[in-house]
């Protein structure tokens, strides 16, 4: 026959293992010791678990040690270069090239249309305009240059303007919320619109040349630097303001620059100009970098999600 | 300077040492757990290499996640809780299932209450061999209370179970270990 010990509170059964392990606390060990004084189904049962302990100790007893090798694996583990998964590949600069190469392409389709086509609509319409009102009078070749950078210029902070935010970018919840940084996605938007401004507005210096003759050099050098510097104030005014407030600034400044007014016999009068500053120098550069820098750290902090 | 000068390090101070870089502590950790590291691996996996690579395991896992110990509990229970983890996602990795017969499983294996015998009267080269077939989850348990001696708190801790589980699985390894015993008598038969 073998014994049942009651379960219940009295006894202390649940107490046992423990107890024969060595392993409890004073007090619950004092009441066992008490317990088993006058209770023999615990007495029996106490018997049974030391039986148990007795058992796994000499069962587990011949496991021995382990090999001696162990620590110098273990050496060898620490001390391997980390696999070369993740991050490897998320830093190596082929990588990273290729990740920003990703980004950049995908946001060519992302730009509204409207920039690729306005920008060119302008350039042509400008274009058409200076050759049609001086083409044929070599006396206002200079006129027709400083015609073009003006309309450099304004293409440069035009685009740039509408290249950021909810009313801009129909998936800009979304461009937030991928892992790709937006200051990524936001130089790569600057590098597409002002290149391709760039492009339009130094091919058109070309035509101008050829048609006046001269090198297209000394066209571009006009309108260069200031198409830079508009460009990135327009992008820092509209991540910080809004498009519209980024744009108008722009046009301002460049209006201030390249169209002082005059009144000459009591008429106001505007008249075409480029001031030494206002061309192509180290210092609308070094501006225009700074403006790019300061919209770029700017813009994780200001998501503009509600409108 | 000769380390036979040095005062003991308590256990505590190895971890703070490990945590910063020192690896002549986690040599010494490891000369006092090695042995009662290595029986713990070996009740969960019967393979001595596999025992051995996550012994490798546990202890590259203690050098790089010493400066998390909070010293909440004690640092044998928390280098078997990090031995258990490496064991677990090994063998789940691997998919050995002996880990993870449940205990429901093993159970279902043993019949009520069985035999007409005290264990207290077996002969404790039986019992222990009965205990190498017991269900890697009852080996486990008799393991931690008998072989580390913890506590049914620190035993609970280190399965991420209540302490009402920790006494029921014990009850259940014990039966386990009477139905075991029982079937080898009516085999003998």
């Amino acid at each position: 026959m073998m014994f049942q010990v009651p379960q219940d509170r009295e006894h202390v059964v649940d107490l046992l293992p423990a107890y024969s392990s060595g392993n409890l606390d004073e007090a619950s060990a004092n009441r066992v010791r008490e317990h088993l004084l006058a209770c023999e189904p615990c007495r029996l049962e106490l018997a049974g678990w030391e039986a148990i302990r007795d058992a796994t100790l000499l069962a587990t007893a011949s496991a021995g040690l382990p090999s001696a090798q162990i620590l110098d694996q273990v050496w060898a583990k620490i001390d391997a270069p980390p696999v070369p998964q993740v991050v490897i590949r998320q830093w190596s600069p082929g990588s990273l090239g290729a990740l920003f190469w990703l980004v950049f392409r995908k946001q060519v389709g992302i730009i509204h249309k409207s920039i690729w086509i306005v920008s060119a609509m302008i350039m042509v319409f400008g274009c058409i305009l200076i050759l049609a009102a001086t083409l044929g009078n070599q006396s206002h070749m200079h006129e027709a240059q400083l015609l073009l950078a003006l309309f450099a210029s304004v293409i440069g902070a035009s685009g740039v303007a509408f290249i950021y935010g909810a009313e801009n970018d129909a998936g800009f919840e979304l461009t937030l919320s991928t892992p790709t940084s937006i200051r990524i996605v936001m130089i790569c938007r600057m590098i597409l619109v002002v290149g391709y401004d760039l492009l339009l507005s130094a091919l058109a210096s070309t035509i101008l040349a050829l048609s006046y003759g001269g090198g297209p050099w000394e066209i571009i050098q006009l309108w260069l630097g200031p198409m830079l510097l508009l460009a990135s104030i327009s992008l820092m005014l509209s991540m910080m303001v809004g498009s519209v407030i980024g744009l108008l600034f722009s046009l301002i400044l460049e209006a201030t620059q390249a169209l002082p007014t005059n009144i000459e016999q009591g008429l106001l009068g505007l008249q075409l100009a480029r001031p030494d500053l206002w061309q192509t120098n180290p210092i609308i550069i070094l501006l225009a970098v700074l403006f790019f820098v300061f919209a770029i750290l700017y813009a994780p902090r200001q998501p503009r999600l509600s409108s | 300077m000769d380390m036979n000068m040095q005062p003991v390090v308590d256990d505590r101070q190895l971890l703070r040492d490990i945590a910063a870089g020192n690896r002549q502590a986690l040599a010494e950790l490891y000369t006092r757990y090695q042995r009662p590291l290595f029986n713990y691996l070996l009740q969960l996996t019967p393979d001595y290499w596999l025992a051995e690579e996550l012994l490798q395991d546990t202890l590259v896992a203690v050098w790089k996640s010493a400066h998390s110990f909070e010293e909440r509990s004690s640092v044998q229970t928390w280098l078997i809780g990090i031995a258990r983890r490496q064991a677990h996602n090994t063998l789940r990795q691997r998919k050995i299932p002996l880990i993870y017969e449940s205990e429901m499983e093993a159970m279902a294996a043993i019949e009520p209450e069985s035999g007409d015998f005290t264990l207290a009267t077996i002969a404790r080269e039986e019992l222990a061999a009965a205990f190498t077939q017991l269900a890697p989850v009852h080996r486990e348990i008799l393991a931690l209370i008998f072989v580390q001696e913890l506590s049914y708190a620190e035993t609970a801790t280190i399965l991420g179970v209540p302490v009402g589980t920790v006494k029921s699985r014990l009850s259940n390894a014990r039966r386990a270990l009477r139905s075991l015993l029982n079937a080898r008598k009516e085999l003998k038969r």
